[in-house]
């Protein structure tokens, strides 16, 4: 068992884009080179002026079902205890923020990272994550808007563990919080975790009223 | 209680499977570990037991609280693993067969106090402990203060010596089945039964002997008879995580991890190895 807790270096991950998260991502590149043209240069747009903080969060679900994995425990066959809580544990929980930078006065481009989260069987991959949000009023008291975003990587991947079983099993690759159940050493595999963040995709509808 | 042996005039051996369907239930008298072993619906698939016994009243079994032995040696067996094979074979019939590509358990809850060699059933089954192709887990019996080996008290045997035991005796895949009266923890540790025979001085005895609670209270009958199928049961849920593991390995695992602290004043002459630990023998030696 390692004691020490790497930074969460991770950035290979992010690279592992769907077909159409590139396609998303394209068309939002796009969105902002067309209107970064010339003429709208020419209006000398203010990006930290127009630049707002929208979201400021440490931990996420999947932080919380690792902590949750931290309260396990069991005894090896000769009686030693194995408590989870060093495998499951982490020096630095995930952590995230979100700006948008108000392109046009109905139009928004929503840009934001997380740090990831590193333990010694687990990695939550950083994240970016990006969108749009484009805002119509209808009347003077009432407004719509749309918003839509993706986070690519952050995922949750766990680790294995290797596992001695002696003479009955020999050694072997394991889920390490199933290692002393009644499954089978290699179909405690299957159920490690590996879960993309919730918010991959995120589309909402606002309508916004004042009386 | 152990029955007498019968093997000189029944001619027909009994086969009964039953289907591995049996309910998955919890009973009080079990071991919460073995509880936590279904968990994840691992139990005892893959494996056979080998019941062999007395199952029928018309042909004078043993009725225990009403039922054939065989019944509760059977349910015991089959509620500790519920999804195991269970195949009844009738006591002193035909020599019971091995079955390829599956871990076979046998559960022998009698004693034998005549040569080994009347016994075709009976040698045949040593055999297989002898060369490690069957997990056979026999009772220890119930002569209250004698140790394995030792001459019967048993009315219609006094003198006699049962033969099974000590034939298994330091076989590498045999293990000899003493009774607790309950399921013990570290913190309220388990005592012999008082009718339970012990492991006795014999390091070789003491090698293959394992206890399990059989809990009176909890409405079990008293006897070793029915600490064997639980034990039995044990091997068949280590034999359906552990499926390429061999007779052999499954009794030293079963063994080996047996706990010596859920017992009052462990020693090896009345304990033998300890009390059987379903949970750790699940369990790896260390992991990293």
């Amino acid at each position: 068992m390692r004691n020490s807790v790497k930074p969460p270096i991770a950035l290979k991950p992010l690279f592992r884009l769907r077909r159409f998260q590139i396609r998303f991502i394209a068309k939002i590149l796009l969105a902002i080179f067309v209107w970064a043209t010339p003429i709208h240069a020419a209006h000398s747009f203010d990006f930290v002026r127009n630049t707002y903080l929208i979201d400021l969060s440490q931990g996420s679900l999947l932080s919380q079902i690792m902590r949750a994995s931290q309260n396990g425990s069991f005894e090896t066959s000769n009686g030693a205890v194995v408590n989870f809580r060093d495998w499951y544990s982490t020096s630095w929980t995930d952590a995230r923020f979100a700006m948008m930078t108000q392109l046009e006065p109905w139009l928004g481009f929503v840009w934001g990272a997380s740090t990831g989260e590193y333990g010694q069987k687990y990695v939550i991959d950083p994240s970016l994550r990006v969108g749009l949000v484009f805002r119509g009023e209808i009347d003077k008291n009432s407004s719509i808007s749309f918003k839509a975003t993706t986070t690519i990587g952050g995922s949750l991947r766990e680790k294995s563990c290797i596992a001695d079983y002696g003479e009955i099993g020999g050694v072997q690759k394991v889920n390490c919080r199933l290692a002393a159940s009644s499954l089978a050493p290699a179909d405690t595999l299957q159920y490690l975790y590996n879960m993309s963040p919730i918010n991959t995709y995120f589309f909402s509808i606002e309508y916004r009223l004042l009386f | 209680m152990n029955s007498s042996a019968r093997h000189a005039v029944v001619v027909v051996a009994l086969l009964l499977t039953t289907p591995s369907t049996f309910a998955q239930q919890a009973y009080p008298y079990q071991n919460p570990e073995v509880w936590a072993t279904w968990a994840q619906g691992y139990r005892g698939q893959g494996t056979q037991i080998n019941v062999v016994d007395s199952f029928s009243i018309s042909a004078g079994c043993d009725v225990v609280y009403g039922q054939c032995h065989g019944s509760w040696t059977n349910t015991l067996a089959k509620t500790t693993a519920p999804s195991a094979t269970v195949n009844l074979y009738q006591q002193s019939g035909l020599v019971v067969g091995i079955t390829p590509n599956v871990l076979n358990i046998f559960n022998l809850s009698y004693g034998l106090y005549s040569p080994i060699a009347n016994s075709a059933q009976n040698s045949a089954i040593v055999g297989y402990a002898q060369t490690g192709k069957a997990v056979v887990v026999k009772s220890a019996g119930n002569d209250y203060g004698l140790a394995v080996g030792d001459a019967t008290k048993t009315i219609g045997f006094a003198g006699k010596v049962d033969v099974l035991a000590t034939n298994l005796a330091g076989q590498p895949s045999a293990i000899l089945a003493g009774a607790l009266a309950k399921n013990g923890t570290p913190s309220n540790p388990a005592s012999m039964a008082n009718y339970s025979q012990v492991a006795g001085a014999s390091p070789v005895v003491q090698r293959n002997f394992l206890v399990v609670g059989v809990d009176e209270s909890a409405g079990l009958p008293r006897g070793t008879s029915f600490a064997a199928p639980i034990i039995a049961g044990y091997a068949a849920i280590l034999g359906s995580k552990f499926t390429t593991a061999n007779a052999t390995a499954v009794t030293n695992q079963l063994l080996n991890t047996a706990r010596t602290d859920t017992v009052v004043g462990y020693n090896p002459a009345t304990y033998g190895r300890g009390e059987a630990s379903i949970s750790r023998a699940l369990a790896p030696s260390s992991i990293r």
